[in-house]
């Protein structure tokens, strides 16, 4: 993808998607990469030309090189991502979908230093340490919040991340199109364990999502 | 004859303004309407609320901008001092202006409380 | 001495007579200096030792990144080692510097002598020595601050971090903090009253509007985190429960308060560097800066906008869309401002004929870094991308881009510009272009990688990470990197020791500027000016070969010095028309002594000794209160010569001279600082989990309508002791006793009439609220008895009723604040109970 593929893949790769959100996020990333490379290539270019190449630009007024420069350049562009970024933020807080009544819901909570996971939607499923069991091809939505300082669930590969914020519930929404492994990890400082704060995501086939809680073991 | 420097500050002075009373009505208002676990639903008195005091402002915040170029256009006589106040005034109230829509223009299609 | 009617006195025998009375002397009376020549240097040099002190710690955090799993460090060192690195970076380094450089510099471009203030400039010195000190006491000693930079609460918590390290950050940094509220209201005060003859504002050095506004900025920025650092060291040691969610408090009310201050702290940390290009680039432009005004507007938009961004800093914590959605787009939009400002610099080189220079080398790396960083800035301003990106080394990358790029490149080309002003010597040279690549090449060697070792999941702050991660080739490299940046610093360092030791020393100006620091001899005198200037054109686009000797002969205004005393002029504050002559206070060790006793008053309240903490008090109050003695007149001095035909009343009998000024800037802080705890506690309400209490305080009207009658009584009888001045005597001792009144029933109500204030966080906000204004009329005490006292030696006329007016100004401020006080009980009891969810 895009010429660094080796470089950017990775279990915790936010640049390899493997679900809607992420993939979201990961095209609205090159965009504004590309965007960025050449409104710097415009920036410099213009600063070196100026000083380099004598007489450059002296005809422009000085009205005229703010006014194009400091506003209309960047203005559009500001507007247009803004709005593209408030559309997309919505249709991230549904998971990348539209919410809808079948959706897998998980509580998740954070402790020093591991994450606890209990399952609403399957009755009598025990609770897991540090694995998150979720259905492939369906929209989960995991009610997070932490017994003792603040922590952040992220799984990189499937979505943003939120606050485990204690006396708080925050909500993440999230689907991962295949079934596979994913690697998650705290991402709010949270003491000397925070390093080793990490989970992982088994995303099972759907049809294997009711009993893969019987035979799994706490890890 | 109001203060130059304040005159400068007024039209972000507004802004910021409008910021705090947005933010402020719109989480107040979220708590009022109860906050039911997981809820990302529509509320429409309180998006009202919102959009009526964007609307209000953002029209103010127009009409002033127009006034003060038109202070700058009509009177280009008058010390530097004076010139340069209403000049710069008129910049700050032309940014206030397009701030305004492109910060606050949420309000009328976001989701306005919850996670 | 020379007599006042002396004619025609030779430069040479005026820089003789301003020197003894505005010179040091060396030895221990340099403890006692007040000179900004001096303190600005002293900030300067220490700010660069802190610099050291920090980048030797991020050299520690890259060897210990460069290998997965290393065994270098264990994670609570660390922690420290992380923790010290921001902290000293943000508070110790970045601010102190460009304050070391308005300190120096804002005068002489403004065509004075000193600040308005000196010895509160002293006194700000001392405050960051001795608490910076304080952190790195703790560090050498081990217990050094270690839950982040931005301390996040409940891990900042008594609970979790038990131990003195958070609470050395939460003092020391508020220690250091009070200095920076010193310098910006002295530097609001130099800036909008003490200019050159003439200078109105439009006409005024661009670096002078920069640091108003950065001024401003800090006066309304800095106070929420004071707030806040109160009210996590009131919880740790009170067990005041503000962000224990378990008792009704928030943690992210500490968010709040923390990011409200911190974002405009970046700006505050990039606009002062943005002037000194607006100065120096236009130099070797070889044209005046373009678009002054447009720059003026952008400021004012930026300072603003700063204020509104701070959520950015708070995307994943759970805050509904919309609201995420003002912060995102004024996070945006504050690269317009910013690219106008660009775009000036860009318009001002092309009217030109720009030529090469080391600073503009520097600029050179300015642009190309803060570029990028202002890019991937408008990126993490986008909520959906800063999801991802968030508290991983993406933003780490961004941070040091617009950091280094925006602070520390531009910085780097004032000090190649500046030491020869400051030396006498001009730069030797041979090193300063190797130097630049070197720490350019090696910085973004360091952090550009960093961007993709984010992007690949790397967070921020972990000590280890294991090697199937794949992020250890990218560390290795950024530590590769941050090894030829330290080289890079190290060359730069050596560079300005061999400018001081073998630079050649030169006559005047020899960037060949326009702006009044070249009208004076290099290394400068200590008075700058041996006369003032008038001024009719911008104050960019003058002579200042031709001024400067001018000047020296005595033939601007104040050219002689007068009784031995340090004289400048203020001028009226839109028009610059001259309206008052300054006579400053002598050279003295209080500033010393009384940042020595604020240290002590620090230094008790961490190591818990509370009867030692009224006791230092009282000894600050005291010592401040010995500082006036210095500028006290028995009699009225009436209008004094000031040169050009021209007499002005002296500053102490004009009704608002600049310590009144001064006094409305404090209070806007002060103010800041209540409001900010007001929303605070209305926050919390809203937001934090486990209202209403169990006990909601029930506070009869008796007490609070007691106070409020008090506080009114206070304010008027304030108001007309001023006005009667000098007759005043029974007026400030009625002020004083309704002031005690008010004191005592605020007091009675924060102890006797509310539940207890460890049991919820409603009765702690009650409490910290009303506790809050009953200091204050506390302090107006003290001010009604020191009123008396002065009108009892005769220092107060109806001319000199200065004292007075500031008592005016703060038996009002504290009225308000009572006010609002007395009444706080019954709203948020109100509303915990009848509008509760």
């Amino acid at each position: 993808m895009m010429g660094i593929a080796a470089g950017c893949t990775g279990d915790l790769s936010a640049l390899e998607p493997a679900g809607p959100s992420a993939a979201s996020i990961a095209r609205l990333w090159w965009v504004m990469l590309i965007v960025s490379l050449l409104i710097f290539s415009l920036v410099i270019g213009l600063f070196l030309a100026t000083v380099f190449v004598p007489g450059f630009g002296r005809r422009i007024s000085a009205q005229s090189w703010i006014g194009g420069g400091g506003i209309a350049l960047p203005l559009p562009i500001l507007f247009v991502l803004t709005l593209y970024a408030f559309w997309q933020g919505e249709h991230l807080l549904r998971g990348g979908g539209s919410l809808s009544p079948d959706t897998i819901r998980i509580e998740a909570l954070a402790t020093r230093w591991n994450w606890q996971f209990a399952y609403l939607d399957l009755p009598g499923a025990p609770l897991t340490h540090g694995t998150l069991h979720i259905p492939a091809g369906r929209t989960v939505e995991i009610a997070v919040t932490s017994e003792d300082v603040i922590h952040s669930l992220w799984i990189p590969r499937l979505g943003g991340k939120i606050d485990a914020v204690p006396g708080h519930t925050t909500f993440l929404r999230l689907r991962a199109d295949t079934p596979g492994r994913y690697a998650g990890q705290c991402s709010e400082y949270c003491g000397t364990g925070h390093a080793g704060m990490r989970f992982e995501v088994l995303a099972h086939a759907p049809e294997d999502y009711p009993t893969a809680l019987d035979y799994q073991e706490d890890q | 004859m109001i203060n130059p420097i304040i005159s400068i500050m007024a039209g972000f002075l507004l802004w910021s303004v409008l910021f705090v009373t947005l933010y402020g009505v719109q989480a107040t208002g979220c708590h009022l309407a109860g906050l039911d676990v997981s809820t990302i639903g529509n509320r429409p008195a309180l998006r009202a609320v919102l959009v009526a005091l964007f609307l209000v402002s953002f029209a103010v915040i127009i009409l002033f901008h127009r006034r003060a170029r038109r202070r700058r256009m009509r009177r280009d006589s008058g010390n530097d001092m004076d010139a340069f106040s209403r000049e710069v005034a008129t910049h700050v109230w032309l940014g206030a202006a397009i701030a305004t829509p492109l910060c606050f223009g949420g309000v009328i299609w976001l989701t306005l409380c919850g996670t | 001495m020379i007599e006042e009617d002396m004619k025609n006195p030779s430069p040479v025998a005026l820089h003789k007579a301003f020197e003894r009375v505005w010179g040091t002397p060396p030895g221990l009376a340099r403890l006692a200096a007040v000179n900004h020549n001096i303190i600005g240097k002293r900030f300067m040099l220490t700010a660069l030792v802190f610099f050291a002190i920090g980048g030797l710690l991020a050299m520690l955090i890259r060897t210990q990144l460069a290998s997965s799993e290393s065994a270098f460090m264990d994670a609570e060192q660390y922690a420290q080692v992380f923790t010290m690195h921001g902290s000293i970076m943000m508070f110790l380094f970045a601010i102190p510097f460009f304050e070391g450089v308005a300190i120096y510099l804002l005068p002489k471009l403004l065509g004075t002598r000193d600040l308005a203030f000196p010895r509160l400039t002293a006194y700000g010195y001392w405050c960051y020595l001795f608490g910076g000190s304080m952190l790195i006491a703790a560090l050498i000693g081990g217990v050094a601050p270690n839950s982040g930079w931005f301390m996040y609460p409940p891990l900042s918590s008594n609970s979790y971090s038990p131990g003195i390290n958070a609470d050395v950050w939460l003092l020391a940094i508020t220690f250091v903090e009070i200095s920076a509220l010193a310098a910006a209201i002295e530097i609001m005060v130099t800036v909008l009253k003490l200019r050159a003859a003439g200078m109105s504002l439009d006409k005024m050095p661009i670096f002078a509007w920069y640091m108003l506004v950065v001024a401003a900025m800090m006066l309304v920025g800095f106070p929420p985190l004071i707030i806040g650092s109160v009210l996590l060291e009131l919880e740790r040691a009170f067990d005041l429960p503000f962000f224990d969610p378990g008792r009704g408090g928030d943690p992210l009310l500490w968010q709040h308060l923390f990011w409200l201050f911190g974002h405009p702290e970046v700006y505050i940390i990039f606009l002062p560097a943005a002037g000194a290009i607006s100065t120096i680039l236009p130099v070797f432009a070889g044209a005046p800066l373009a678009g002054y005004r447009l720059i003026v507007a952008a400021l004012v938009a930026m300072a603003f906008l700063s204020f509104g961004l701070w959520v950015h800093h708070m995307y994943a914590v759970g805050i509904p869309h919309v609201a995420l959605s003002f912060f995102s787009a004024a996070s945006a939009l504050v690269a317009v401002p910013t690219g106008i400002q660009i775009f000036a610099w860009l318009a001002t080189l092309s009217q030109g004929r720009p030529r090469f220079s080391v600073p503009m080398l520097h600029i050179l790396g300015f642009m190309f870094t803060f570029v990028i960083g202002g890019l991937t800035g408008v990126m993490l301003a986008i909520v959906p991308f800063d999801w991802q990106a968030h508290d991983t080394h993406f933003v780490v990358a961004h941070l040091h881009y617009v950091l280094v790029g925006g602070f520390v490149f531009p910085m780097l080309a004032a000090a190649y510009y500046w030491l020869p002003h400051l030396s006498g010597r001009q730069p030797v040279q041979h090193l300063s272009q190797a130097a630049f690549w070197m720490l350019f090449i090696g910085f973004n060697v360091t952090f550009f990688m960093m961007h993709l070792t984010g992007l690949r999941g790397m967070p921020r702050r972990i000590f280890e990470y294991p090697v199937e991660s794949g992020w250890e080739t990218l560390n290795f490299i950024s530590s590769m990197g941050s090894f030829v940046m330290t080289m890079g610093f190290a060359l730069v360092a050596l560079d300005f020791i061999l400018l001081f030791r073998f630079g050649r020393r030169f006559r005047r100006n020899p960037w060949r500027a326009g702006t009044l620091e070249w009208a004076m001899a290099t290394p400068p005198p200590s008075y700058n000016f041996a006369s003032l200037p008038s001024i009719e054109r911008r104050a960019d686009l003058l002579d200042p070969d031709q001024l400067g000797s001018q000047l020296a002969s005595g033939k601007g205004y104040l050219g002689v010095p007068r009784q031995a005393r340090m004289e400048l002029l203020a001028v009226e504050m839109l028009s610059g028309t001259p309206e008052h002559v300054v006579r400053l206070p002598r050279r003295t060790f209080l500033p010393l002594w009384t940042a020595a006793a604020t240290g002590c008053f620090f230094l008790s309240l961490l190591f818990k000794l509370y009867w030692l903490t009224p006791i230092t008090f009282a000894s600050i109050i005291l010592l401040f209160l010995l500082w006036s003695g210095d500028t006290a007149e028995k009699t009225d001095v009436g209008s004094l010569p000031v040169g050009r035909g021209r007499k002005l009343p002296p500053h102490i009998e004009m009704a608002r001279p600049p310590s009144w000024w001064a006094m409305i800037f404090a209070l806007a802080a002060d103010a800041t600082a209540y409001v900010s705890l007001l929303f605070g506690c209305l926050f919390l309400w809203v937001s934090a989990p486990n209202w209403p209490p169990q006990q909601v305080p029930h506070v009869e009207s008796t007490g609070p309508a007691i106070a409020a009658i008090a506080l009114v009584t206070a304010a008027w009888a304030g108001r007309s002791a001023a006005a009667r001045s000098p007759h005043a005597v029974g007026w400030l001792a009625l002020t004083g006793i309704a002031h005690l009144v008010a004191a005592a029933t605020l007091i009675w109500l924060a102890t006797a009439a509310l539940p207890d204030p460890r049991s919820h966080a409603l009765a702690s906000s009650v409490f910290v609220v009303l506790a809050y204004a009953a200091l204050r009329s506390g302090l107006g005490i003290i001010i009604s008895g020191y009123g008396i006292w002065r009108i009892r030696s005769g220092y107060v006329s109806q001319r000199r009723s200065v004292d007075l007016r500031l008592g005016r100004l703060w038996h009002d401020f504290s009225a308000i604040a009572g006010l609002t006080a007395a009444g706080f009980p019954f709203v948020m009891a109100s509303l915990a109970c009848e509008l509760s969810r």
